[in-house]
């Protein structure tokens, strides 16, 4: 049977692994998603070293989701393209997350891409009551 | 020449140079100095896209940024110099790029480091050439966001030193 494809989040002090457990709870449950910490200790050369462990076995069906774009989670996400086939996406909110969740058994195309990232900037809108 | 912040930091353009420092110090323009980046393309390319979308984006080694204060390339924007090490702040100190105040805003570890400061670490060689630099009337200062107070060289000496 098809594997899902890994989701690895990249967050500054591991901020994805709460987030994780959140939307598990409420997608009922996650598997082969995971947090890589980037804890603020960490050289770079640390931190890219415990990339390469523990994201493991890594297809280009593979996503990883960073909190900031232009930051070191996302620096490392894109400087290790030259060795792995992930796709990058930055900006993981709780609704890009259970997005991407709801496209693991698929195959990672441009349209998903697409979706996941729509998924995450239409969540954000300013809330307000208005009475017609 | 406007520099407006000389900030010695080994993770180059990210999260807090990127969300705080350009902020706080108006700058519309980063340097990066670096010999091993101005070679890398495809590392530099990262850092390029690192920056938000607004900032003009330059990485120059040594020599490149020399001959960009000689023909006048420094003398446009307010510019962000970031240098990833100390080695990299006394060659610009000696080659007289810069004179400035500077800060010490991360340093990752090394075999040989201590951490004085949150994300900065320092060793012998390190210490010793940040001394000699204010010893010329370098200011040195260690602040790793503006939320945090600046620490003075003094300070963090001495806290290398103990122990």
């Amino acid at each position: 049977m098809r594997e899902k494809n890994k989701i690895i989040l990249l967050t500054h002090a591991g901020w994805g692994a709460a987030l994780i457990k959140s939307m598990g709870l409420l997608v009922g449950r996650t598997e082969n998603v995971f947090d890589i910490s980037l804890e603020p200790n960490l050289t770079l050369e640390e931190f890219i070293n415990r990339v390469k462990k523990e994201a493991g076995e890594i297809n280009k069906n593979t996503i990883v989701l960073t909190d900031i774009p232009g930051g070191t989670t996302s620096n490392v996400a894109l400087r290790l393209t030259n060795q792995y086939s992930w796709t990058v996406i930055s900006g993981v909110n709780a609704l890009m997350l259970v997005e991407t969740i709801m496209h693991q058994n698929e195959d990672i195309n441009a349209e998903i891409i697409s979706k996941i990232l729509d998924a995450g900037q239409n969540s954000q809108k300013h809330l307000k009551v208005s009475l017609s | 020449m406007d520099i407006v912040l000389c900030r010695v930091d080994s993770r180059l353009i990210h999260g807090q140079v990127v969300t705080k420092w350009v902020g706080q110090s108006n700058a519309n323009r980063i340097i990066v100095v670096s010999d091993q980046l101005e070679k890398d393309k495809f590392m530099r390319s990262i850092y390029l896209m690192a920056a938000p979308p607004d900032i003009k984006v330059d990485c120059f080694g040594k020599d490149t940024l020399l001959n960009a204060k000689k023909n006048g390339n420094l003398d446009t924007g307010r510019i962000l110099l970031i240098l990833p090490d100390i080695d990299t702040l006394k060659s610009i100190v000696e080659t007289e790029i810069y004179k400035g105040k500077v800060q010490i805003g991360g340093l990752g570890g090394g075999p040989d480091r201590k951490v004085v400061f949150q994300n900065i670490t320092l060793n012998n060689h390190d210490a010793v050439i940040l001394q000699n630099l204010e010893k010329q009337g370098i200011e040195i200062y260690f602040q790793t966001i503006p939320e945090d107070s600046p620490k003075s060289l003094d300070k963090i000496i001495e806290k290398f030193r103990k122990e």
